[in-house]
């Protein structure tokens, strides 16, 4: 027997997923001071290592891996186009989601004639937590879930508490308020901000890997749908806290789970309604609560 | 390195050139064969008046869509939305096409776009506002603004402007008057590739020879040195993107009026965010994007061709085309450290032995 609300928010658990580990990654790389508008991209290159990876392995875990390999490829290549080549973090964002878009369509389109035209991935399996999921109500919301979903619960007070409440995490956030007084006390601006967008990379290959292999077990072109710029505005909205972030994902979650919810009651609203209702919320999220915000000083200005 | 600093352009040409032989080394890896792949590229993209007919035709949208992006940038206003708004553009030309049987047909045509301009100048006013009443960067809401605009446009052809057979998820054809000419047929080619030019032309005025160009040129470079010289750097803004807004929307409304004849909900399918791309390789400068728009609207041209002679995927070309602008940045770089030990070297010979 499960309680009225058990089903909805066990779904919106699953569908804040991707988008939280996405949303939390740019929340520390933008901590560092760079505006990662490639998120998107690294999500859908995740996406789709994951599932090229878990179809050459025939292991879903695998899969997990290469996905997240391939986001942290993809951050780095956009690491080394800014901080290397000093190039505009927004121009560099907007080749780079044009590059994986691209890219992405190509290497799928190979895939599959070398397959013969299905390209099927082994899925993630949920994992039921031993004792935890026997909880009322929160262990079939919080405890039913693929790994992915576990990290996730763990990764993001892990975030909250390196950024602020480690020396390395001050470090990290002096190199995104101001990188030349960062530097002037020795901080390694570049390394630091390198070393973020892997990681950065890393988490939204892992969003882009739960799409594809613990949802539709497949790839398919542009899945990612603006997620990762769903991210973006969570990032905003969670004022670059991590813990705020994930429970703003948690609310987007909710809403994205209430359509189907709405489809169930058998009410008649257009679907893309429903599909356009995340990006409405977020865009009246920003009006809200943008002016309370404060975004890290040095973000998006370069190295100084 | 700031947007507005701005490169020489012939790193655009050695950015472009780059990309085109990566990518065509990708293809030959791919296992195409050169002679192919090159006597496609050529034939799709000027082979004969059709092929000639179609890049131009295709760099229309491009040209416009480029010319949006250039004009907010200029000003600093980062216009990722283009692809919203020329989806804007679109459905409020379909609207009022569809209205117009019966009038003379420039005007039904003006009417048209003019139509348009204000569909996309509205999508961008949201941005705008977002941006200077409420503090919202204006890079992410432009992004979240094109999800919604196209939500919305699917919606409209499946309900309030879907055809009258009900058969598609496409609009009704506007009337025969609100089209605009063609320009030499059998090729799709149609007048609006000759407005695009006049956009052209128009933005090099306003930019450069204008008091208004000068104060938006003067607010992208520096929001407070500008402020200091009197000037309304919020103001300059807003119209900056208004009038992006409007340049996208009637990239949108010559798509319509020109080409289609109808909406359906993919119709910008991407150009929107090619036209970044377009807009930086012509250096932001209106002459730089119009030669810009006409290499893209080549590429994408044989690309179509390659697809249909080499069986080479069409996403191929979105990949060239984001190649050039990641060369573009690394050739800038190049040119930038270039010019700086040239004058570090200058400045030591000055200095007395």
């Amino acid at each position: 027997m499960s309680l009225p609300l058990e089903q909805p928010a066990h779904l919106a658990v699953a569908l804040a997923t991707p988008i939280a580990l996405a949303a939390v990654g740019e929340t520390i790389v933008e901590s560092t001071g760079v505006l990662f508008l490639g998120l998107e991209g690294a999500m859908l290159v995740g996406a789709l290592g994951a599932v090229l990876g878990a179809h050459a392995s025939g292991s879903a875990a695998v899969g997990v891996f290469c996905g997240i390999a391939a986001g942290s490829i993809f951050a780095l290549l956009f690491a080394f186009l800014t901080l290397k080549l000093r190039a505009d973090d927004v121009i560099a964002g907007t080749a780079m989601n044009l590059l994986a878009a691209g890219g992405t369509a190509v290497a799928w389109r190979a895939a599959l004639s070398r397959a013969g035209g299905d390209v099927r991935a082994p899925g993630l399996e949920p994992l039921t937590v031993p004792l935890l999921s026997e909880i009322p109500f929160l262990g079939t919301v919080l405890f039913q879930h693929h790994a992915i979903t576990y990290a996730l619960i763990l990764v993001v007070p892990a975030a909250g508490i390196f950024l602020f409440r480690t020396s390395a995490g001050l470090r990290w956030r002096a190199a995104g308020e101001s990188p030349l007084a960062a530097a002037s006390l020795g901080i390694a601006t570049i390394s630091v901000r390198a070393r973020a967008l892997g990681i950065c990379g890393a988490l939204a290959g892992a969003g882009g890997a739960c799409l594809s292999i613990a949802d539709t077990r497949t790839f398919v072109e542009g899945m990612t749908a603006g997620r990762g710029f769903l991210a973006l505005a969570l990032v905003i909205f969670g004022n670059h806290r991590p813990g705020w972030v994930g429970s703003a994902a948690l609310l987007f979650g909710g809403a994205l789970a209430a359509q189907y919810g709405f489809a169930a009651a058998g009410w008649n609203v257009a679907p893309e309604a429903f599909r356009a209702l995340p990006y409405v919320l977020s865009l009246a999220v920003l009006a809200l609560f943008v002016g309370k915000r404060r975004a890290p000083s040095g973000l998006g200005q370069g190295l100084g | 390195m700031k947007i507005t600093q701005l490169q020489p352009g012939w790193t655009a040409v050695a950015a472009l050139l780059a990309a085109v032989a990566a990518g065509s080394s990708v293809l030959f890896a791919a296992g195409a064969d050169p002679g192919d792949v090159l006597a496609a590229v050529v034939r799709g993209a000027f082979g004969d008046l059709y092929a000639v007919g179609e890049t131009l035709t295709r760099a229309t949208p491009l040209l416009l869509a480029g010319l949006a992006v250039a004009l907010g940038f200029r000003a600093g206003v980062l216009n990722i939305g283009a692809e919203g708004q020329i989806m804007a553009g679109a459905a409020a030309a379909v609207a009022v096409g569809l209205h117009m049987g019966g009038v003379p047909a420039p005007i039904a045509a003006a009417a048209t776009l003019a139509a348009a301009a204000c569909g996309g100048a509205a999508a961008a006013s949201v941005a705008a506002w977002l941006r200077y009443r409420r503090s919202v960067p204006e890079v992410l809401s432009t992004i979240l603004l094109n999800f919604v605009l196209l939500n919305l446009s699917s919606w409209l052809v499946r309900g309030p402007l879907q055809e009258a057979a009900r058969a598609y998820p496409q609009s009704d054809r506007i009337a025969a008057e609100a089209m605009l000419p063609q320009l030499a047929p059998p090729t799709r080619l149609h007048a609006g590739f000759l407005l695009a030019l006049a956009a052209a032309g128009c933005c090099y005025l306003l930019l450069f020879r204008t008091a208004l160009g000068l104060r938006l040129r003067a607010v992208g470079l520096g929001v407070q040195a500008a402020r200091f010289a009197g000037f309304e750097p919020a103001k300059v803004a807003f119209f900056a993107t208004s009038m992006s807004g409007a340049l996208a929307g009637t990239a949108g409304g010559v798509e319509v009026a020109g080409l289609t004849g109808r909406l359906y909900g993919d119709l910008s399918g991407g150009i929107g965010y090619v036209a970044i791309a377009v807009a930086l390789l012509g250096r932001l400068h209106p002459l730089g994007i119009v030669a810009a728009a006409i290499v893209f609207g080549a590429l994408e041209s044989s690309a179509a061709e390659m697809q249909r002679s080499a069986g080479v995927s069409a996403a191929v070309a979105q990949v060239i085309e984001a190649t050039a602008l990641m060369g573009l940045l690394a050739a800038d770089f190049a040119a930038k450290r270039a010019s700086r030990s040239g004058a570090t070297a200058e400045s030591a010979a000055e200095e007395p032995a």
